[in-house]
C-alpha cells in the first residue's frame, strides 16, 4: 500500500490544488476529491499487527486525503491521476493511480500507468471510505501491503444473457516496501500478471481474481538465516528454499454480494502463497451483512485469517538443521477471527458517519509473541470515520 | 341559497385548486432527447446509460447523460424511481467508479429548462425535467 517514490507526489498536489479554476474554463477536465477523518481505540498496548491503533484514541493511521484529477483528452484517451496522502505516512502526498487510458473498442478500454491491482471486490477504492458501508475493509483479508503496480491494464465489458461482465486483465511490475509491519524490505514482483473477471446481474455481483508474479524480496532476516544455514552445511539450493529469490507467488480469490431491496450481504475469500520461500499459505475470508434503514445502515463483520504449518521444507534439510528451520517455519504462524458490530450514518449527502466496534479473538501472531497457539491473545478495538467525498 | 352555492364552488375551487397544487407537486418525469433521435428506449436501457454502464442506445447511438444539480426534488425523484437508487446509495456507486477511473457520473445542469435548452439543440445528449416543460423542440423517449 505503500510507495516510496515520494518526490513525484509534492509536485503533483500542487498542480491539483490549482486546478478547480481551470476545470471551470476547460470542460474537459474533472477534479474529484474524497476523505477519511478516523479515529480508533484498543484495549491493549501491545500493537496487533491486524489493529493500527493502540490504547490512546488515535487520528492520524486511518486519516486521509485524496484528489484526482481525470482529463479527456477526446478520441477515447484519457489521462487520469491520483494522488493521495495518509495519516500513517504523515500525510506524505503519493501517486495511487496516474495512467492513461484509450478506448480500443466501444467496450474495451485499455490503461497503462501505475495502476490498481484488482485483487478485491474493494481494492479498486480501498481509500474511498464512502463508496463502502464499514470504517475499513475486514483487514484478515485487506492486509496485503502493496495495492498499485506499474504496468498496462485491458478491460473488457460484455454481457451474457442477462449478466453483466467485466473482466480486468494486468500485467507488470510492483517495486514497493514489503512487509512493512513486521520486516520493511525494499522488493519487487516482477512478470506481475493476473486477471479479474467480475459479473453481475439486478441485485447479484460476483467476482474471481487469480493472480501470479515472482518475488524478489530480500528480507535480512532471511538472507542471514541462509547464509547460516549454508555454513553449517545446507546447500545452496535449500538455502535458497528459505530466500524470496526469484520465487512464484500466487493470488487466488473469490467473492459475492447480494443487494436486494434493503438487505446487503458480502463476502470474499482469498488464498496467498509464495512457493519454496520461507513464508505459510494463508487462508482468508469474511461475511458481512448489512441493513439500510433509511439513512441508516447496520452491520456486522465476521472475519478469519490462518495460516497453515509447512513441515515439508525442513524435512529436507539434515537431521541437524531440520530442527531450526522447522522453528523459523513455525515463527511464522499466524490466525485470528474478528467479529464486528457497526453502523453507517449518511448524515449529509456528501459524507457518512461510521462507527464500528471489532472483538478480535484466538490472536496467534508467534513472531511478535503477541499470542501463541497455546495461548491466544484477545484485543477490543473501536474505529470511527467520517467520509466524503467531493 | 346563492350562499351555499357560492360556498360549494369555493370548496370546489379550493379542491381544485389542491390538485392541480399536488399534480404539479408529483407531475411526470419526461425523458428526453433531440427530436432526430428516433430510436426508442426500455427502462433497462435508459438507467445503463445514467448509470455509466453504457454510453450508447441500442441500435447504436451514442448519448450523453445529463442529470439536474443539486438534491432536488426533480433528481431524488429519478433517481429512485427509475435508478432504482437512494441519493446516498447512488453518490457511493459513483465514487467507485470515479475514484478508479472507470466512468464519470452525468454533469449536473443547473435547471431543467438548461436541460431541456441542451438537449434540444444536441443530438447526443440525453435528459430528464418535468413532464408539463417538455416542448417540440425535444422528443420523449420515457415518462413516468
Amino acid at each position: 500500500m505503500i510507495f516510496n517514490n515520494k518526490g513525484a507526489g509534492y509536485i503533483s498536489i500542487l498542480a491539483l490544488c490549482s486546478a478547480p479554476w481551470f476545470a471551470e474554463a476547460n470542460s474537459d477536465i474533472r477534479i474529484n476529491g474524497f476523505g477519511s477523518i478516523a479515529a480508533g481505540y484498543a484495549n491493549d498496548t501491545t500493537t496487533f499487527r491486524n489493529s493500527d491503533y493502540e490504547s490512546l484514541l488515535e487520528f492520524k493511521p486511518g486519516s486521509r486525503f485524496g484528489l484526482q484529477m481525470t482529463a479527456d483528452l477526446g478520441d477515447g484517451l484519457a489521462a487520469t491521476a491520483q494522488v493521495l496522502a495518509k495519516g500513517e505516512d504523515d500525510f506524505k502526498p503519493e501517486f495511487e493511480w496516474a495512467y492513461l487510458s484509450y478506448d480500443v473498442a466501444e467496450n474495451t478500454t485499455a490503461r497503462a500507468g501505475r495502476l490498481r491491482i484488482p485483487f478485491y471486490k474493494y481494492s479498486d477504492f480501498l481509500d474511498v471510505g464512502y463508496a463502502y458501508t464499514f470504517v475499513t475493509p475486514p483487514k484478515a483479508m485487506y492486509s496485503l501491503e502493496f495495492s498499485s503496480f506499474d504496468g498496462l491494464g485491458l478491460i473488457h465489458r460484455f454481457e451474457l444473457g442477462d449478466y453483466e461482465l467485466s473482466a480486468n486483465v494486468n500485467f507488470g511490475t510492483v517495486d514497493d516496501t514489503f512487509f512493512e509491519s513486521t520486516t520493511p524490505t525494499d522488493g519487487k514482483l516482477e512478470n506481475f500478471a493476473g486477471i479479474n473477471l467480475q459479473m453481475s446481474r439486478d441485485f447479484f455481483s460476483a467476482y474471481v481474481a487469480y493472480f501470479r508474479a515472482e518475488l524478489e524480496i530480500p528480507v535480512a532476516l532471511i538472507e542471514t538465516a541462509a547464509a547460516d544455514l549454508e555454513a553449517f552445511g545446507a546447500t545452496p539450493e535449500q538455502a535458497s528454499s528459505l530466500k524470496i529469490d526469484g520465487d512464484e507467488a500466487t493470488f487466488i480469490g473469490a467473492g459475492f454480494s447480494f443487494d436486494y431491496e434493503d438487505i446487503i450481504v458480502n463476502a470474499e475469500y482469498s488464498q496467498i502463497e509464495v512457493k519454496n520461500a520461507l513464508d505459510l499459505v494463508s487462508d482468508e475470508w469474511y461475511l458481512m451483512a448489512g441493513y439500510r434503514m433509511g439513512l441508516l445502515t447496520p452491520y456486522m463483520i465476521y472475519e478469519t485469517t490462518e495460516n497453515k504449518r509447512n513441515t515439508t521444507t525442513a524435512s529436507t534439510f539434515s537431521p541437524l538443521l531440520a530442527p531450526s528451520v522447522q522453528d523459523a517455519y513455525d515463527s511464522l504462524r499466524f490466525g485470528y477471527d474478528g467479529m464486528t458490530l457497526g453502523v453507517r450514518y449518511d448524515f449529509h449527502h456528501s459524507a457518512a458517519l461510521k462507527v464500528q466496534f471489532t472483538r478480535f479473538d484466538g490472536i496467534y501472531d508467534v513472531s511478535s509473541g503477541y499470542g501463541s497457539l497455546d495461548d491466544k491473545e484477545s484485543l477490543n478495538s473501536f474505529l470511527t470515520s467520517i467520509d466524503f467525498v467531493f | 341559497m346563492s350562499y351555499i352555492r357560492k360556498i360549494v364552488k369555493t370548496r370546489v375551487l379550493i379542491v381544485l385548486t389542491l390538485v392541480a397544487m399536488s399534480s404539479s407537486a408529483f407531475a411526470e418525469i419526461a425523458v428526453i432527447v433531440h427530436p432526430s433521435v428516433s430510436q426508442s428506449a426500455t427502462v433497462k436501457d435508459i438507467a445503463k446509460l445514467f448509470l455509466g454502464k453504457s454510453k450508447t442506445l441500442p441500435g447504436g447511438i451514442k448519448l450523453i447523460p445529463i442529470a439536474v444539480e443539486g438534491s432536488g426534488e426533480i433528481t431524488t425523484r429519478f433517481n429512485k424511481d427509475l435508478l432504482r437508487k437512494e441519493d446516498s446509495q447512488l453518490k457511493a456507486y459513483w465514487s467507485r467508479l470515479v475514484f478508479t477511473g472507470k466512468a464519470q457520473p452525468p454533469k449536473d445542469i443547473e435547471s431543467e429548462s438548461k436541460v431541456l435548452e441542451l438537449v434540444a439543440a444536441n443530438p447526443n445528449m440525453i435528459g430528464y425535467i418535468s413532464s408539463d416543460l417538455v416542448s417540440d423542440s425535444v422528443r420523449v423517449l420515457h415518462s413516468f
